[in-house]
């Protein structure tokens, strides 16, 4: 934490999805300190921070991640409430995570207008995940956290629509924020290709 | 339950034992000076342990007392372990159990007579007792654990019998160390705007400066939702060095200690919307008011019943769970399908069929747009009703109570009014004047209670604003809670140091030997051990103590007139609870004295009027009769009432 402030703007994100789809991997990937503890295990909740450089607004990434989320068959929206956006992530190689990935979405519709959504599998087809990207107006990455492929273009992507919706309605709530903008990340993890997809829209 | 988040993994009585020394400023995990058993198998658990056992520097909370208190671990699959702690501040250790049974009263006796044998036998002693407790058997609900050690040449024995709670059942302020906690320590308004932010799911934190009390009020708080289960990130006591957690974006409980919070230095911005209850301050603050979003009837059955003293059975946990039955209880009318197997919950069905006032609420809580913990209640239910069974816990049995079920549906936008016509008691009536039985009450009281200068009324939400006359009108109830000798309960073995030894620790086992017969007062009596009196000497000293046991604790009702006796003769800390009742809130929430007698309003108990019926009553009655619900006029603490019949709540394991 930091009692002056060092960022423009603090940015809260929401990392979705089934248990083995490499949230944590993507999220390593992205985060500044890869050397931080996972707290995942300890107290269900655990966040990385990387600080982003966007058309020269300092602007500091929170992604956030929380243990079980797949016990849930209905995620309320209680629980993006705080958030700039949401990550859905599945795997290229896992197609009932993709599934997950479509429901999943369907509640944040009802709720957001700004998604990022990851997945990763190879069971789905690129050009179908990116068309259901499309078709919800969401942005969609095929991501690999292994190979870094595409992490960073989706989290710019992600905080790029989220700085957007916030000068355009400065004065706004943060829930207005989230409402303006649409991100979707879709990471798909194989065994030895991980694939992150966002979807950006 | 299968919405609860016990783990299902758990094959030893406990997991780990660990004692710490104090962590060096700066330092995130505090040094380990022993564990047991020494091969436990993940090490990354035990620093967890060094992270939470000492969340803060413990020794510049609490100088002279002990500190019972609670953490819990959420593994990945959101399952709890629950570290149960006792930090010593005269050697500034703390020695903790991490375990999945949430047994804190059993945790809590052996935490405490285990540190009695660190200070008075060997390491190997030490290693001996807890083998021997790792190896106990596991006792089923409502058995009792049953624990001895012993060794004549090495000066220690430990004898202790602890019923296992059962989690279908409310706890009791007498027995439930957190229920008792948070009651003495949250102001009843404040419990009703927690308690409404509890509902809509929000991020709620609470501060204090005592680690006990603060996990204390977390554990009350996450009950509350009974028979629901928060689903959420829930942390009873954040360290230090994770402090940053309160910026999460998702719904939370979660409570940091004061020192935690003041060293923070956050942005307050950057924690985003909040509820923070400050437990020393006796403050809420909130951005939402949640408590005008809830329906008028549970709000006011809600203030009515917490105003008024509880007995110390289940009746207080009776008050949110009647709270959660008029919101929810009628979910089954929900359930649409023509066979079991196609059984669904139609969202629009079950508000089509709730009374108007409630229907605005109940839509922003069901669903996709609503709360998780409700989602989970509703599809476990459904599954239970799927499978072909029926669901028989206290949230049933109240509402088969409280006569919800099979209630025609067309009734149910009128019945309010029919309710409160028959009952006799329109709300509106009771605002504004109040029987001459109750003034006269009220008088009585005033006359006996003296210390009327109250410390201003710190909450500052506000709904509180607009009801602020009918507070004053509630006087005289809050004078009559002054007269409970809370003090009664608290303390009476907190161990003092003995030059007699072995002797006294005999003497005390022999002055119980029917822990079962006085089952029901002995685990408040320990669980007091938090408001210990400093003066009590030392609790580490090498032998327990307790000359003699203490009578039973007077119930309230049973002491004649106010405050003439308070007190019993309960041992050294006598002294020392008088000046913490007295500094108690609940003499804070209404100025005594200030209110006018003909403004009195208390829908508020008559301690003396006879036992009132259970609430068997037609379905909406609104706010149910302002007697204390349950419990009868002349029953004590040491009585339970009845239990009601109980059936097995199926997938309860």
């Amino acid at each position: 934490m930091a009692g002056t402030r060092d960022y423009d703007h603090l940015f809260k994100l929401l990392i979705i999805g089934d248990s083995g789809v490499g949230k944590s991997s993507l999220l390593l990937r992205f985060a500044d300190n890869t050397f931080s503890e996972n707290y995942i295990t300890t107290i269900g909740v655990d966040f990385k921070i990387r600080t982003m450089d966007i058309n020269g607004q300092r602007v500091k990434l929170q992604i956030w991640d929380t243990a079980g989320q797949e016990r849930f068959r209905t995620i309320t929206s209680t629980y993006y409430r705080g958030t700039h956006g949401v990550v859905v992530v599945y795997d290229v190689t896992n197609g009932e995570s993709f599934g997950n990935v479509k429901r999943w979405l369907q509640e944040i519709e009802n709720n957001f207008g700004n998604k990022c959504e990851e997945s990763d599998r190879r069971v789905v087809l690129e050009s179908d995940a990116r068309n259901y990207a499309q078709s919800m107006n969401i942005a969609f990455f095929e991501t690999s956290a292994k190979e870094d492929k595409n992490v960073e273009p989706m989290f710019t992507c992600i905080t790029s629509l989220v700085l957007t919706a916030k000068l355009a309605n400065p004065s706004a709530a943060t829930k207005d924020q989230h409402r303006s903008g649409g991100v979707s990340l879709k990471d798909t993890s194989g065994n030895s290709n991980q694939k992150k997809k966002c979807k950006c829209g | 339950m299968t919405y609860g988040r016990y783990r299902c993994d758990v094959a030893t009585l406990y997991d780990v034992f660990c004692e710490l020394g104090a962590p060096k400023p700066g330092e995130k995990h505090a040094p380990l000076r022993f564990q047991y058993p020494d091969d436990f198998h993940d090490p990354g658990i035990v620093k967890s342990i060094q992270q939470f056992a000492f969340p803060c520097q413990l020794r510049d909370v609490e100088v002279d007392a002990v500190q019972l208190f609670s953490f819990v671990l959420t593994d990945s699959n959101s399952k709890f372990s629950f570290g149960f702690c006792r930090y010593t501040p005269r050697t500034d250790t703390c020695i903790c159990f991490l375990s999945g049974f949430f047994w804190p009263n059993v945790f809590f006796k052996a935490l405490n007579d285990i540190s009695l044998v660190m200070g008075a036998a060997q390491q190997e002693d030490v290693e001996s007792v807890l083998t021997k407790f790792y190896h106990t058997d596991i006792p089923n609900i409502d058995e009792y654990l049953r624990f001895a050690d012993h060794n004549q040449k090495h000066n220690y024995r430990i004898v202790f019998a602890e019923k296992i709670p059962d989690p279908t059942r409310l706890p009791t302020l007498s027995s439930d160390k957190y229920f008792l906690e948070f009651y003495n320590a949250i102001d009843p308004r404040q419990m009703l705007a927690i308690f409404a932010s509890l509902l809509k799911e929000r991020r709620i934190l609470f501060t204090g400066r005592k680690v006990g009390t603060l996990s204390s009020c977390l554990h009350a708080v996450s009950m509350l939702l009974y028979p629901m289960c928060w689903q959420s990130v829930f942390i009873t006591i954040l360290p230090e060095s994770l402090v940053d957690m309160v910026m999460a974006p998702m719904p939370y409980l979660i409570g940091v200690p004061k020192v935690v919070l003041e060293n923070a230095k956050m942005n307050v911005r950057d924690i985003g919307e909040v509820v923070i209850v400050d437990i020393d301050e006796k403050t809420l603050t909130s951005p939402f008011d949640d408590v005008a979003a809830m329906p008028s009837e549970v709000v006011n059955y809600l203030k009515t019943q917490l105003r008024s003293q509880s007995a110390m059975d289940d009746s207080f946990a009776k008050n949110f769970l009647r709270a959660m039955v008029m919101l929810f209880g009628d979910y089954a009318s929900g359930f649409v399908g023509e066979t079991r197997d196609t059984l669904v919950f139609s969202k629009e069905r079950f508000i089509f069929q709730q009374r108007q006032s409630y229907q605005a609420y109940l839509d922003s809580l069901l669903g996709a747009d609503g709360v998780q913990y409700l989602e989970r209640f509703i599809h476990d239910r459904l599954e239970l009703n799927k499978e072909g069974h029926v669901p028989g816990d206290q949230f049933e049995i109240e509402i088969e109570q409280m006569d919800l079920k099979n209630r025609p549906v067309k009734e149910n936008a009128s019945d309010m009014i029919g309710a409160l016509k028959t009952s006799g008691i329109t709300i509106a009536n009771r605002l504004q004047r109040l029987t001459p039985r109750e003034i006269r009450k009220a008088a009585i009281k005033k006359k006996t209670q003296n210390d009327s200068e109250q410390p201003p009324m710190s909450f500052d939400n506000l709904q509180w604003d607009a009801s602020k006359g009918d507070e004053y009108e509630e006087t005289p109830i809050e004078v009559a809670r002054d007269n409970v000798p809370v003090a009664n309960l608290i303390d009476f073995d907190e161990p003092t140091t003995s030059s007699s030894g072995l002797s006294s620790v005999d003497e005390q086992y022999l002055l119980r030997p029917a822990e079962l017969g006085a089952s029901t007062t002995i685990p408040s009596r320990r669980m007091e051990n938090v408001f210990a009196d400093p003066f009590a000497t030392s609790p580490d000293g090498p032998a327990p103590p307790l000359p003699s046991r203490p009578p039973p604790p007077l119930h309230p009702r049973m002491i004649p007139g106010p405050s003439t006796q308070p007190f019993p003769s309960s041992g050294s800390s006598a002294p020392h609870l008088l000046h913490f009742q007295q500094g108690h809130q609940w003499a804070q929430i209404n100025p005594v004295g200030t209110g006018l007698p003909t403004a009195l309003n208390p829908p508020a108990p008559d301690w003396y009027a006879p036992p009132p019926l259970p609430p068997r009553r037609p379905a909406s009655v609104g706010p149910l009769p302002a007697q204390p619900a349950t419990t009868s006029a002349s029953s004590s603490s040491v009585t339970r009432p009845p239990p009601p019949p109980r059936h097995r709540w199926e997938t309860f394991e």
